[in-house]
């Protein structure tokens, strides 16, 4: 059975460690990504199932990015799960270039698990 | 101011006989025996308040010599009055009007009513002059309010320009705060996360877990706790930087203007309740206290004394020196409190205060504050209080001693 593969945003490399190692304990192939600016180069070689993406990465905001995923016809149908610390992405889920799904944090670590495997099953 | 009269008659002896009637130390005399002669001085001159002008001359007569001078603007405004031989019929007079004569006398002249004549003109020049006078002063008035009204625009504009560039700076002030904030936030919370990750899968099935991943989940649990130690040193850091602009500033302060300026804030309330607020503080003496701080002890304190009086009541400020501390009382003749209120009052941070005898609520904030405010001074606060008859409490704060000591 393939793996399923997972691409994982986050400028703080210590949450993209401990996410890793979580997700790849799961059985998932794993790519832990700290920047945006190569985003759709890493998805283009890397095919992932899904991404799992921080909002504040640095210079760059993870929505904007999550637009252009959505709006880019090659990767429009490509499951999109954004982390925030705040909650404000309520009303931009499943809007027109919004994101999938999202989640809070810190984040509780069986709701990280069932949000994603609702959405690769989707 | 001389009044100038120019005297227009070929027959000189005429021109003489008018001088000597007319003779008055304000009145200046030129004579011309002919228009011709009359024009060149008017031109020459400046001034005249007046011509008397024969109509009878060779050459030019009189009305021609009037139409001459009225071509000149500079000369119309002057008044003629016209000397005439002939008993005049209408016809004649309306052409000496229609001239821009103002007058006619006959010749020989009445010497009194001549007089009479030329004061009359005399007058009007003068009051015409006045006239001018006055409106010149008014003009330049005018132009003054002109100019300040100018320089307050400016000033406004300056000051809005100050004000709006001010505003800027607390904008931005406040956007750096709010931004720090969230800055703050945003870095506390990320070590959070993967601190609360990490130790939730170490603790969720420890033995299931290789002994690599055991080590690794607690380097990050590690690292991640010192990076929130950081965190909240900065936080800690900024706080006391953000409190130190309330900071204690101690001073010298007449203490009974100090209570003064309380007190007058406080008068409304007082009146309302037609209670008598009595300032008995000695108004020689001086304290070492932070203004704004003692300013808010007392006006909390007369505030609870005024609130916890009934109608008619007396609450009074005394002061009297310990060593080298002053101690201020706030005396009252109201509802005391209870030993159990007593004992509660400076202690619990969520207590409500109780409402006062016309139900004024209030926070329970004041009293913290008063408690806080005297601890910097380095003071204490002592209550005593019975129960219906009122109460009294006394803080202290550090005197200044004064120099004949």
């Amino acid at each position: 059975m393939k793996r399923e593969k997972i691409l994982v945003v986050d400028d703080d490399n210590d949450i993209l460690e401990i996410v890793a190692l979580l997700l790849v304990e799961r059985g998932y192939e794993v790519k832990a990504l700290d920047h945006g600016e190569t985003i759709f180069e890493d998805i283009q070689n890397f095919q992932p199932n899904l991404v799992l993406m921080d909002v504040m990465l640095g210079d760059m905001d993870g929505r904007a990015i999550c637009e252009d995923i959505k709006r880019n016809p090659l990767t429009h149908s490509l499951p999109v799960i954004l982390i925030s610390g705040t909650h404000d992405l309520v009303e931009s889920v499943n809007r027109p270039g919004g994101p999938n799904d999202f989640i809070a944090k810190p984040f509780d670590l069986d709701q990280l698990y069932a949000k994603i495997d609702q959405h690769l099953a989707a | 101011m001389p009044i100038k009269i120019l005297l227009v008659d070929d027959n000189e002896n005429n021109l003489l006989s008018m001088e000597v009637a007319l003779e008055k130390s304000e009145y200046v005399f030129f004579r011309a025996t002919s228009g011709r002669d009359a024009l060149r001085i008017l031109l020459n001159e400046e001034d005249f308040s007046l011509i008397l002008l024969d109509v009878k001359m060779p050459i030019m007569d009189g009305y021609e010599t009037a139409e001459l001078i009225y071509q000149r603007d500079k000369l119309k405004q002057i008044p003629i009055i016209f000397i005439t031989a002939h008993d005049y019929e209408e016809a004649a007079m309306f052409k000496g009007y229609r001239a821009g004569a103002v007058d006619f006398i006959r010749k020989p002249f009445n010497a009194e009513i001549l007089r009479s004549k030329v004061a009359v003109f005399a007058e009007l020049y003068r009051k015409n002059r006045l006239l001018r006078r006055q409106e010149e002063k008014l003009q330049a008035i005018n132009a003054d309010l002109l100019r300040l009204n100018r320089e307050l625009e400016q000033r406004v504009l300056d000051r809005t320009l100050a004000l709006e560039n001010l505003n800027q700076e607390l904008q931005a002030l406040n956007l750096s705060k709010d931004k720090f904030l969230s800055v703050m936030s945003h870095d506390l919370r990320n070590p959070l996360t993967a601190l609360l990750a990490s130790s939730g899968k170490l603790s969720e099935d420890p033995e299931s877990l290789s002994p690599g991943q055991v080590k690794q989940l607690s380097q990050i649990i590690h690292r991640t706790s010192n990076k929130l130690l950081n965190q909240l040193n900065e936080v800690i850091d900024w706080a006391k930087k953000q409190s130190r602009k309330t900071s204690f500033n101690p001073q010298k302060v007449r203490l009974a203007d100090g209570a003064e300026e309380s007190l007058e804030v406080l008068k409304p309330n007082a009146q309302q309740k037609k209670i008598n607020v009595k300032n008995h503080i000695p108004k020689d003496m001086e304290v070492m206290a932070d203004p704004l701080m003692l300013r808010s002890i007392v006006q909390n304190l007369v505030t609870n004394a005024i609130k916890y009086t009934p109608e008619g009541g007396l609450v009074q400020l005394s002061a009297t020196i310990d060593e080298h501390m002053v101690c201020i009382s706030i005396i009252d003749s109201g509802v005391g409190m209870s030993e159990e209120t007593k004992a509660r009052l400076f202690k619990n941070t969520d207590q409500k205060s109780l409402s006062g005898t016309n139900n004024e609520q209030g926070s329970g904030l004041g009293l913290l504050l008063v408690s806080d405010f005297v601890n910097q001074h380095g003071g204490r606060i002592n209550v005593e209080s019975t129960p219906g008859a009122g109460t009294t409490i006394c803080f202290t704060i550090p005197g200044v001693l004064l120099e004949s000591e």
